[in-house]
């Protein structure tokens, strides 16, 4: 990890990279995002996950990453420059023995902060079937919020993954907050 | 909310990108990325830092000397990479810039393998001799002498590195698994 010192130096680099080595990350990005270089990045997992893996873990891996990809952008046009330059994006895959993780930072507006935790949590206190239900549900009454999908993104993500979806929120100033997602997929 | 504290203290993953996070604002860190390089990941990289050198108004020269060092050292990763690749299993390189208000600050590090050492720390050591005559020298004669290796440029690009930085170039050497090592290289350039 990288500590606290203020002056970067040439051996601190090894050890940041120790350190995704061990958490086994396969890709990290961290700064400011656009379409193409999120494109970039999902064009390089599939190549990563090409050779490796089988056809449905592949699948859910690639589809989850879409939609974190569009989640972080959803988020980002509407915020200012001077923010993006201070509080970059994170992306990145990790894979552990039986599970990859997909985790994704971001700054998002306070206001936004109950409302998504809300849906999250709603995601979180169902299985399999009431997922289901509650997608189809959203489908039929073609309820659009107006961030899009009605969470239609977090509950395909949650019905993908079949695990729980760890999540944090941590203010950052009076208008701001920084929102953490955790995404596990079994491999199977 | 829930409470920083006990999610600092947590081993997860939420804990490690939080780490993370927190990291790259204590460095100044603009940018990192830690993966596969191909070309489109290289574009798109160098499009995002044009386009934050822009958006805080930098020197128009500075910004070049920034953007040619950041081509020099992503093409030298894709360089080291690409035979790597068979080799080392998930074993990436990894990218990062970084902002302060004196310097700007870019980073790579890659494996590349023992038998390749020995000839890059000669000439980084070699280059980091040399004042900024000796350099524009050094320069010219690889470019005339044509002699390119078969690591590609005869060093050139290290050369042009250091042209450019105006400082001495910053790197380490660390010991991987059997054949590899991992080469650190640090680049700073002033912002006046």
């Amino acid at each position: 990890m990288i500590n606290n010192e203020s002056i970067i130096e040439s051996k601190a680099i090894y050890e940041f990279y120790k350190n995704m080595q061990k958490e086994n990350v396969m890709l990290l990005y961290q700064g400011d995002v656009n379409q193409s270089l999120l494109n970039a990045i999902l064009s390089i997992t599939e190549g990563k996950l090409d050779t490796n893996e089988n056809g449905s873990a592949k699948k859910r891996v690639l589809n989850i990453m879409v939609e974190c990809v569009q989640n972080i952008y959803k988020h980002y046009e509407h915020l200012e420059q001077n923010i993006k330059n201070d509080y970059s994006s994170i992306l990145m895959l990790a894979l552990n023995e039986d599970k990859y993780i997909i985790s994704t930072g971001n700054v998002i507006f306070n206001d936004k902060v109950e409302l998504i935790k809300n849906k999250l949590d709603n995601v979180n206190s169902l299985d399999k079937e009431g997922l289901k239900s509650l997608y189809m549900e959203i489908m039929k009454n073609g309820k659009i919020s107006e961030k899009g999908g009605a969470g239609l993104g977090l509950i395909d993500i949650a019905r993908k993954s079949g695990e729980k979806i760890e999540y944090h929120f941590s203010k950052i100033s009076e208008t701001y907050s920084y929102y953490i997602l955790v995404i596990k997929i079994k491999k199977k | 909310m829930s409470n920083l504290e006990d999610l600092k203290n947590a081993a997860t993953p939420l804990n490690f990108i939080y780490k993370l996070h927190e990291g790259m604002m204590s460095k100044n860190l603009k940018l990192i990325y830690e993966g596969d390089f191909s070309q489109d990941i290289l574009k798109a990289v160098l499009s995002m830092t044009e386009k934050q050198l822009e958006s805080i108004g930098e020197d128009g020269k500075i910004k070049k000397k920034v953007f040619n060092i950041m081509v020099e050292c992503l093409q030298n990763i894709c360089k080291h990479t690409e035979d790597n690749k068979i080799k080392i299993n998930h074993k990436s390189a990894i990218f990062m810039v970084g902002f302060e208000n004196e310097e700007y600050f870019i980073c790579t590090g890659n494996p590349i393998k023992q038998e390749n050492v020995e000839l890059l720390k000669m000439k980084l050591a070699e280059i980091n001799n040399l004042d900024k005559e000796g350099l524009k020298a050094l320069y010219m004669e690889v470019v005339s002498r044509g002699a390119i290796s078969d690591r590609g440029g005869a060093g050139l690009g290290l050369i042009d590195i250091a042209r450019k930085s105006g400082k001495k170039l910053e790197y380490s050497f660390e010991e991987m698994e059997k054949d590899y090592l991992f080469f650190s290289l640090l680049i700073r350039i002033p912002r006046n």
